[in-house]
């Protein structure tokens, strides 16, 4: 009777398997429903906590899933519309930038080879600003080749996002509940305990993620529209999308002011002024901002978060550079409950 | 009955049966429904089985069919395990239907040679329930081993539906803990009952060997 009981439990298993492979399958090959379901997820569990808030106060879970779409359209909107138009103005004067970038990049250039030639009686032959120049401008096609196709995914997505954040918000519990029927006894709360946490420290990890990059590009936006520093919200936006990367990211978001500042001839523009507040922003994130909300949801050392990170890029870019930390955190739990289960307590 | 009277009568009876064949026969459909063998009856089931522990008696009608909507429901087969001594356990189990039978490991010396083996503490059947040091402690171990005999359906709720549960109705989610507590001190309770009459035996056993001695 055991063995029957253990060769049904293998059955059970080896079909369970077949449907996690089958899902992988699916994720892999429908990107174009896939990706945006993925967004969707992911900000349902960002927005777990404002939904508990709902449930608080006795809204039922219908209405909680309308009233924080509803709501994340309604906060969001107004500064993305805003928020287009400062980028789009600011995109435009960067166009007057460029060749002003070009001519600085060629001066120096100039310098530099004339320097070394007179020094060392040395001639470089490798020219790097071309090859940057023409990078540059193959990226800037290549951008407006795809902005429609972008344009076109932004507006899908726009539509499809929020009515996936409302069916996962509203009817995640009952589709976790018929898929726990077809995980095996013997292996059901493991693994109901670790997608648990696996939930818990995503959804968490990404919402501080978040609200880091927030403050960090508010800080910065604000501090350089105060010091009156040329294409405040573009900067701003740039330092914050960089910040979600731990370590390089901060340097990555100062390049381009740095590029800026230093190509604008302008005397009005503060250097030295930007600098300082940079190293501010960056500052209070490491300090108050990053201890308090990151570092307690993923416990990693920092060069494990640095081989993540890298790890990340290779395998899917800026997003896996974003994911990857969590990942690894959950990773981590993993390996202990391995190691716990295997070695016991000790 | 004039002529008239009996034809507006006529066409009220026509009016009537029309109307009853072109409704929707409700009670007709729904006692198919319900004898469907796909259609699962969970939300009239369950509480009317959790109204029969006595755990869960300061819980409405009404609770109860919110607090079985965080049940699980999981089958075993004869001889399944469905926790295992020393294990991390997330969940707590009421026996649905069938009989589970709680093992623990004990060790022996047999010719010399020092064996463990597995000696059954406790039957459980129907309205019983165990795993609640789970949902408590951290990082709970199991302490028993807990074996299906025959085929048995049991009623499962795990560590992360209780996070849920507290978030989304948090007054059913306090009783569910008060009824967690009534249950671990129940034990608590049977544990110094057997634990004092041990002690009394090796009192008993000691005056013995004391008298015997002189």
């Amino acid at each position: 009777m055991a063995s029957q009981t253990f060769k049904s439990n293998k059955i059970k298993l080896a079909f369970f398997l077949f449907i996690i492979l089958c899902l992988f399958g699916i994720i892999i090959n429908f990107p174009r429903i896939m990706i945006p379901f993925g967004i969707a997820y992911v900000m349902a569990l960002m927005l777990k906590p404002i939904q508990k808030m709902f449930f608080s106060v006795g809204i039922k879970k219908k209405m909680a899933a309308v009233l924080v779409v509803i709501g994340f359209a309604f906060v969001f909107s107004y500064p993305i519309i805003e928020g287009v138009k400062t980028v789009a103005e600011e995109s435009h004067r960067i166009e007057y930038y460029l060749p002003k970038l070009e001519t600085y990049l060629r001066e120096k250039y100039q310098i530099i080879t004339t320097e070394v030639r007179e020094r060392f009686n040395y001639e470089i032959t490798v020219n790097p600003v071309d090859k940057l120049i023409e990078f540059g401008q193959e990226s800037t096609k290549s951008i407006f080749i795809y902005l429609p196709k972008i344009l076109a995914s932004a507006l899908e997505w726009g539509l499809i996002i929020p009515l996936f954040l409302f069916f996962i918000m509203k009817d995640e519990r009952r589709v976790r509940f018929q898929f726990l029927r077809i995980v095996p006894n013997n292996i059901v709360e493991k693994a109901y305990y670790l997608y648990h946490q696996f939930n818990t420290k995503f959804g968490d990890y990404i919402f501080a993620k978040f609200i880091e990059a927030a403050i960090v590009g508010i800080i910065i936006t604000t501090g350089l529209i105060i010091i009156g520093y040329p294409f405040a919200f573009i900067l701003g936006i740039i330092a914050a999308i960089t910040n979600i990367l731990p370590y390089i990211g901060p340097i990555i978001g100062f390049v381009p002011a740095l590029v800026i500042g230093l190509v604008d001839q302008n005397p009005n523009t503060t250097l030295g002024a930007m600098v300082v507040l940079y190293v501010i922003a960056n500052v209070i994130d490491l300090a108050l901002v990053f201890p308090l909300l990151v570092s307690k949801i993923v416990n990693l050392h920092p060069m494990i978060v640095v081989i993540s990170v890298i790890f990340g890029s290779q395998v899917g870019g800026v997003v896996g550079m974003i994911i990857s930390i969590p990942m690894v955190a959950f990773l981590k739990l993993l390996f202990q409950e391995i190691y716990l289960e295997l070695y016991g307590q000790g | 009955m004039t002529s008239h009277e009996s034809k507006v009568a006529e066409s009220v009876n026509t009016d009537i049966k029309k109307f009853k064949n072109d409704r929707l026969d409700i009670p007709s459909i729904k006692y198919f429904w319900q004898a469907s063998p796909l259609a699962t009856n969970k939300h009239k089931s369950i509480p009317k089985f959790l109204r029969s522990i006595k755990v869960f008696e300061h819980f409405s009608d009404y609770e109860m069919k919110l607090f079985s909507d965080f049940l699980h429901e999981r089958i075993f087969g004869t001889e399944e395990v469905i926790i295992r001594e020393g294990e991390t356990g997330y969940g707590f189990y009421l026996v649905f239907s069938g009989k589970v039978e709680v093992y623990t490991k004990r060790e022996r010396t047999v010719d010399g040679v020092q064996e463990t083996y597995q000696q059954s503490i406790a039957k459980l059947s129907k309205y019983e329930t165990f795993g609640e040091l789970a949902l408590i402690e951290s990082q709970s171990k199991r302490n028993a081993t807990v074996v299906s005999k025959g085929n048995s359906k049991l009623l499962a709720i795990y560590k992360p539906d209780i996070q849920e549960l507290i978030d989304r109705h948090p007054v059913i989610g306090a009783k569910f803990l008060q009824a967690m507590s009534l249950i671990v001190a129940k034990r608590f309770n049977q544990v110094a009952e057997e634990l004092r009459t041990i002690k009394e035996k090796c009192a008993d056993l000691e005056k013995e060997v004391g008298k015997s001695n002189v």
